[in-house]
């Protein structure tokens, strides 16, 4: 057995090995790793970043195992072997100075001393040689051309592009600023009474209630002299500068479009939208009563009504509006007051009330209207909302079966009453002729008026039926012709009207008629008058009765102030229902009354244009038409067409379509085709007006089809 | 090769079999190392026989299954397990299924195929020529959204233009958007799907509407585009004899005064007065000018002879002569009107027909017919009512045409606020009847198309071209028929310019309707389907063998005996 070596020694040693075996690893890895990562670069750009994962550390994996196995090349063996190369004095002996195996004789024992006091004395004199394994140049340059192919590839590998989309690109409008990227923020304020917060937004477009107020915190990129903003209609709002940012404010009381302007120039080729959303005035909805109508027959007490009222933001003061009408006809009588319901507050209430009717001294005959205004807390101005109106209605007495039956009740006398004017002209020119006439002749026209008069009041009679009766007192002095009868007609009343009378002038059919029966073939007529109209009418009848008495003696300016009584007594009867209405719209030209009915045709003109030319509103079609023939249209003309034209839907969107034309490059030139021009077009196709259908004539038929008819019409042979 | 391969195999199996025997006989008499040069040698010259004229295999049929766009999970699940099996681009097929760029490409992976099973919504334009030998299966998918559309592609100006068609679940309600966006007309689907919409057209040009697909909650299950040519109208210029002005003339004559017509009427009133605006005569000459004609039945009871002779001679040489029944036709009347093919048949009172359906009004309107029928050979209809019944009808008689209208009161029509239907009504029958005019020859404007899909464009003169939205022109070359095919690139309105005349069409963008498109490929597949060739042809068919192996051996074999020869220099 040989003693071991001295730890020195050992530890020197194995530094040297140590030392190469690192030296190995530190070459493997150099002349590997840049060669994997750029591999793996190449897959990342090729494949995917899992391969490339999956590539490292399969490559750092790999080249651990190569420095492992190769270091362990460097063992004793090596060691000894490489001692024996480097230095001669160890004398090729170095493996059994390192007592690999024991030594078997002496003189190996011997040796074994000897070199290993050498390699003692060399470790400690620090001149072992340096065993490490040198850098390989080629390996190295190798490696390097490798690494730069490798490199080279990954650099100009086309990158795959996942296209998942078809093959035309998304034409979505660019979102946010054009050319400069500015940042900003918004700060709008809702009106206090919305009661809602305020918001931040940091886009250029933004919703917002309407009256709310708009700040705008502009941050440009560049250092500007002037910041603006210009709105469509042409209005600016210049932005002051505090500090880095510009600062700006506007009232948004309509739905507007923007564009930011620096030192001057426009930032955006597309107008930014501020949408104001209105305040709606409330809705109301009627719980009770059910129907708008209600009639009462009874007497009622109270009437109660209940309404739910919603709006968006809030509701404010509520108000009844109660209207009673009493009377009929023209003498209607309305009056009107109002009832508050209630201060606001909260989005949805319902309102209760109870009427009482006696305190509105609502009575029979009358109609009481209810309607509730309902505003909300808008704060210029509320919005205010009425509801339908509700109507109680109290019949009067007699009418319930004219209710329903409005078309059928006669209330007003037919217009041919009219005789009754005719006798007093008869009368007044009877009176102016008097000094002309012959007594007998006066006295014998006089009492033809008064048969007539008589004739007249029992065509009117009829209408009340035959119960009526001459009640009228005789006026003091009348001594008649027929006074023998007035006492029997003073006496009877009831009974038919004197049939002693001379039976002269017309209606002698009619006095048989009465003289011998009665007449009831209007009898339906007498009861459908109402009360109020019979009795007038039966003022109107004595009143005749009177102007005949007179009449008949010959007393005619006597009888004409009764035969004013009795006509304004039947015009009464006439009036007392009747609507007025104004007759509008016709407005014939006058009769020339020295050419009528004389059949002369001079100075006729032919009314050529029989039929006006429809009147279509020419703005809009002449900036279609011009946008089709690829001219500017109008745009100023536009704006004022949609100013007027309030109903229109959308009509920002119109002006930005016609703003993006007018500062689309491509839509200069007339005949390039351009998106611009098309979508304005498209979004003023609404607004044209429809025209008459257009028609062609149909096509002369070509050769084929020709034959053909003509084979079909031609007689067979 | 013109022999079939089968026989040039049994050929060309026949002569190497009798050369080998007899060179291996004459080699076995010589023996020694040269015999096997010499064998390998023949078998040189064979294996390169071989290489140019492959013999033929026979291998048993295969049924390729092609997955094509808008196959269902389903239908998938249905045939995971067949192979074998491919799927078009934009087919949506699991991972595990090989992607072929088409048809042709596949039948080339897979050369022994000799049916096709087609699962899915078909195959697309440019795989439906396909070689009419292969039997073919076809899988559809059901048909879902907008599958039918029909629409006029012209149309003239202010008239009531309509759009029909059909839906499939889950789509069951239509909606016709104007260029602006805006909806102007939306209905419901009937049962089976059928849909009628219309809306007026307002100005010339090119428009496009959007139809869209909505399901039962609201949600829109597709969009199509409409295109339409809008086209200005013409001025014709016509006389009126009425018995008796009627609001069925005052509003026609509105209609006419708006649409350029110039109107002579005669009107009567009473005995010796009438109501004349114009020029009404029915002299020769006035009669060659005139487009069409509008006459009563009583008008024509006070026609002179003349007149009635005048009008005959007319509408022979081509003017156009509407017969308007008011009521029942007097028989001398009726004998004359028997003369232009009309035979009347008086009825007892005027009936009272229904025209919703036919015109797509959305409110059931009850119109009136005259109380005389109509009937007599060769008469197109021109109006009908719900029940089926002729309200106006025309027919040809010599250049120009004869025809009848019934309807006593379609200015119900204006009154219930349809004034375009009205209007396209009265347009529809004065551009049948009036005289025919000469036009230009028109291009024929393609079925629109979709982007990266052959069109044809047809009619076509010389120096056709096309201007595509972004402002590229390009030519066409046309065929000896007059069309020429062009494949767009963009969506929208491509000009077709032909000579002097500028002509829009439209063409879809690939998300457009995409139903319709389905749909098409569905027919276009479905008509190729051809079941019965699988029977003819067999359960095998002949494979040639691959040349890449024949190659290989034959080059080993000669460079062998190249190296042989080197080496004994």
């Amino acid at each position: 057995m040989s003693a071991p070596l001295s730890a020195d020694l050992a530890r020197a040693l194995a530094q040297l090995r140590r030392r190469a075996q690192w030296r190995e690893a530190s070459i493997l890895f150099a002349l590997g790793l840049a060669p994997a990562l750029a591999e793996a670069w190449l897959l990342l750009r090729v494949s995917g970043k899992t391969t490339a994962a999956i590539f490292i550390g399969v490559a750092l994996v790999a080249l651990a195992v190569a420095a492992w196995r190769s270091a362990r090349r460097f063992d004793q063996h090596w060691l000894a072997r490489r001692l024996d190369a480097r230095v001669s004095a160890f004398e090729d002996s170095t493996a059994l100075a390192l007592a690999f195996e024991a030594p078997a004789a002496g003189l190996q024992q011997l040796q074994q001393a000897r070199i290993r006091s050498r390699l003692t004395a060399a470790a400690a004199r620090a001149e072992l040689p340096d065993l490490r394994p040198a850098y390989p140049r080629r390996g190295f340059v190798i490696s390097a051309a490798i690494t730069s192919v490798l490199l080279l590839l990954a650099l100009f590998w086309p990158r795959m592009v996942h296209v998942d989309a078809p093959s035309e690109a998304a034409t979505a409008a660019p979102a946010g600023g054009g050319q400069a990227a500015i940042a900003v923020t918004l700060m709008i304020t809702p009106p206090a009474y919305t009661g809602l917060a305020e918001q931040t937004v940091r886009t250029l477009d933004a919703k917002a209630p309407g009256g709310s107020r708009v700040r705008w915190a502009l941050h440009p990129d560049a250092a500007v002299a002037s910041a603006a903003l210009v709105f469509h209609d042409g209005s600016r709002v210049p932005l002051t500068r505090d500090g880095a940012t510009w600062r700006g404010e506007y009232n948004l009381a309509a739905s507007a479009l923007y564009r930011v302007e620096l030192d001057g120039a426009p930032t955006q080729d597309r107008l930014s939208r501020l949408d104001a959303i209105p305040d709606q005035p409330p809705e109301i909805k009627a719980v009770a009563p059910e129907k708008t109508l209600t009639i009462v027959e009874t007497p009622l007490k109270t009437w109660d009504f209940a309404f739910e009222a919603r709006d968006d933001y809030g509701l404010g003061a509520a108000e009844l509006s109660v209207t009673l009408t009493q009377g009929s006809g023209e003498q209607i009588k309305v009056t009107e007051q109002k009832i508050a319901l209630g201060e606001g507050g909260g989005r949805s209430r319902t309102y209760r009330k109870t009427l009482d009717l006696a305190a509105l001294h609502f009575e029979k005959g009358d109609d009481l209207i209810v309607r509730l205004a309902v505003a909300d807390n808008r704060t210029p101005q509320p919005n205010i909302a009425n509801s339908a109106s509700f109507i109680l209605r109290w019949l009067p007495d007699g009418a319930s079966d004219s209710v329903g039956l409005e078309g059928v009740v006669q209330k007003t006398l037919p217009a041919y009453f009219r005789s009754e004017r005719q006798i007093i002209i008869d009368t007044e020119a009877l009176q102016a002729q008097r000094p002309a006439l012959a007594e007998a002749r006066f006295a014998k026209q006089s009492d033809e008026l008064g048969v007539d008069q008589k004739v007249l009041r029992l065509r009117y009679g009829q209408f009340l039926g035959e119960g009526f009766e001459s009640t009228a007192e005789h006026a003091p002095g009348a001594d008649t012709a027929t006074a023998g009868a007035s006492p029997a007609l003073a006496q009877v009343p009831g009974e038919s009207p004197p049939a002693a009378a001379p039976r002269e002038g017309f209606g002698q059919d009619q006095d048989t008629l009465h003289e011998f029966g009665h007449a009831h073939d209007i009898a339906e007529a007498a009861t459908l008058l109402d009360p109020e109209t019979r009795r007038i009418l039966k003022l109107a009848l004595n009143e005749m009765w009177q102007a005949e008495l007179h009449l008949r003696q010959a007393q005619p300016e006597a009888a004409l102030p009764y035969e004013y009584k009795a006509l304004d007594y039947i015009k009464q009867v006439q009036q007392a229902e009747r609507i007025y209405l104004a007759r509008a719209g016709l407005e014939l030209p006058q009769v020339d009354l020295s050419r009528r009915l004389s059949g002369e045709r001079a100075g006729l003109i032919d009314r050529t244009p029989l039929l006006p030319q429809a009147a279509t509103d020419p703005v809009i079609g002449a900036i279609w038409d011009a946008l089709a023939a690829g001219r500017a249209p109008d745009t100023a003309a536009l704006a004022d067409w949609l100013r007027q034209h309030p109903e229109t839907a959308d009509p920002l969107a119109v002006l930005a379509a016609a703003d993006r034309l007018r500062r689309d490059p491509d839509c200069a030139l007339a005949n390039k085709p351009c998106a611009s021009r098309s979508e304005l077009q498209a979004r003023l196709w609404p607004l044209l007006p429809v025209p008459a259908a257009a028609v062609r004539a149909r096509p002369v038929p070509d050769a084929a089809s020709a034959a053909w008819l003509d084979a079909l019409t031609r007689p067979p042979q | 090769m013109t022999l079939a391969p089968a026989m040039m195999t049994n050929i060309a199996i026949a002569a190497a079999a009798a050369l080998t025997l007899s060179t291996a006989w004459a080699l076995w008499r010589r023996r020694g190392e040269g015999a096997w040069v010499a064998l390998l040698q023949l078998l040189s010259v064979l294996l390169f026989f071989a290489l140019l004229f492959p013999p033929h295999l026979q291998v048993p049929a295969a049924t390729l299954t092609v997955l094509t766009p808008g196959a269902t999970p389903a239908q998938l699940q249905a045939v995971s397990g067949l192979r074998p099996i491919v799927a078009l681009p934009d087919a949506a097929a699991p991972q595990t299924v090989e992607r072929v760029a088409d048809v042709a490409s596949a039948l080339r992976r897979y050369p022994e195929t000799t049916a096709l099973q087609i699962i899915g919504g078909g195959l697309p334009l440019r795989d439906q020529a396909l070689n009419p030998k292969l039997a073919l299966g076809f899988d559809a998918a059901p048909e879902r959204g907008l599958v039918e559309l029909a629409a006029p592609a012209r149309a003239t100006l202010g008239g009531q233009w309509p759009v029909t068609g059909r839906l499939a679940p889950p789509a069951v309600r239509a909606e016709l958007r104007d260029p602006a966006g805006l909806v102007v007309d939306a209905v419901a689907a009937t049962n089976s799907g059928a849909f009628q919409l219309s809306a007026p057209l307002r100005a010339v040009g090119p428009a496009r509407f959007e139809l869209r697909a909505l399901a039962a909650d609201g949600s829109v299950v597709e969009s199509a585009s409409v295109p339409v040519l809008i086209e200005a109208g013409e001025r014709l210029s016509a006389v009126a004899r009425l018995g008796a002005p009627d609001p069925e003339f005052k509003y026609w004559r509105r209609w006419a005064a708006d649409a350029g017509v110039t109107l002579g009427f005669l009107a009567g009133i009473s005995e010796g007065v009438a109501l004349r605006d114009g020029d009404a005569a029915l002299d020769p000459t006035h009669l060659t000018q005139l487009d069409f004609v509008v006459i009563d039945e009583r008008a024509w009871a006070v026609l002179t002879p003349a007149e009635k002779a005048a009008l005959t001679a007319a509408v022979q040489n081509g003017l156009g002569l509407l017969l308007r029944i008011n009521g029942p036709v007097p028989p001398e009347v009726a004998a004359d009107w028997q003369a232009f093919g009309l035979n009347t048949m008086n009825l007892d009172a005027p009936q009272t027909v229904a025209l919703d359906r036919r015109t797509g009004l959305h409110e059931r309107a009850e119109f009136t017919a005259a109380p005389a029928t109509v009937d007599g050979p060769g008469f197109t209809p021109l109006l009908q009512a719900d029940d089926g019944s002729t309200l106006a009808a025309w027919r040809a008689l010599g250049a120009g045409r004869v025809g009848y209208w019934r309807l006593l009161d379609s200015y119900r029509l204006t009154l219930a606020g349809e004034s375009a239907r009205y209007g396209a009504l009265a347009a529809q029958w004065a551009s049948a009847l009036s005289r025919s005019r000469p036009q230009a020859p028109q291009p024929q404007l393609p079925v629109p198309g979709w982007v990266d899909e052959r069109t044809v464009l047809c009619g076509l003169g010389d120096a056709a071209g096309v201007v595509t939205p972004n402002g590229t022109d390009i030519p066409l070359t046309r065929t000896s028929t007059g069309c020429a095919a062009y494949w767009p690139a963009e969506s929208g309105w491509h000009h077709l310019q032909t000579g002097a005349d500028t002509l829009p069409f439209y063409i879809r963008a690939s998300t457009d309707a995409p139903g319709l498109h389905a749909a098409r490929d569905h027919a276009a597949t479905q008509a190729q389907v051809n079941p019965a060739l699988r029977a003819n042809n067999g359960p095998t068919r002949p494979l040639p063998l691959p040349r890449a192996p024949l190659f290989i051996a034959w080059l080993l074999i000669v460079a062998g005996l190249w190296w042989r020869e080197r080496r004994s220099l």
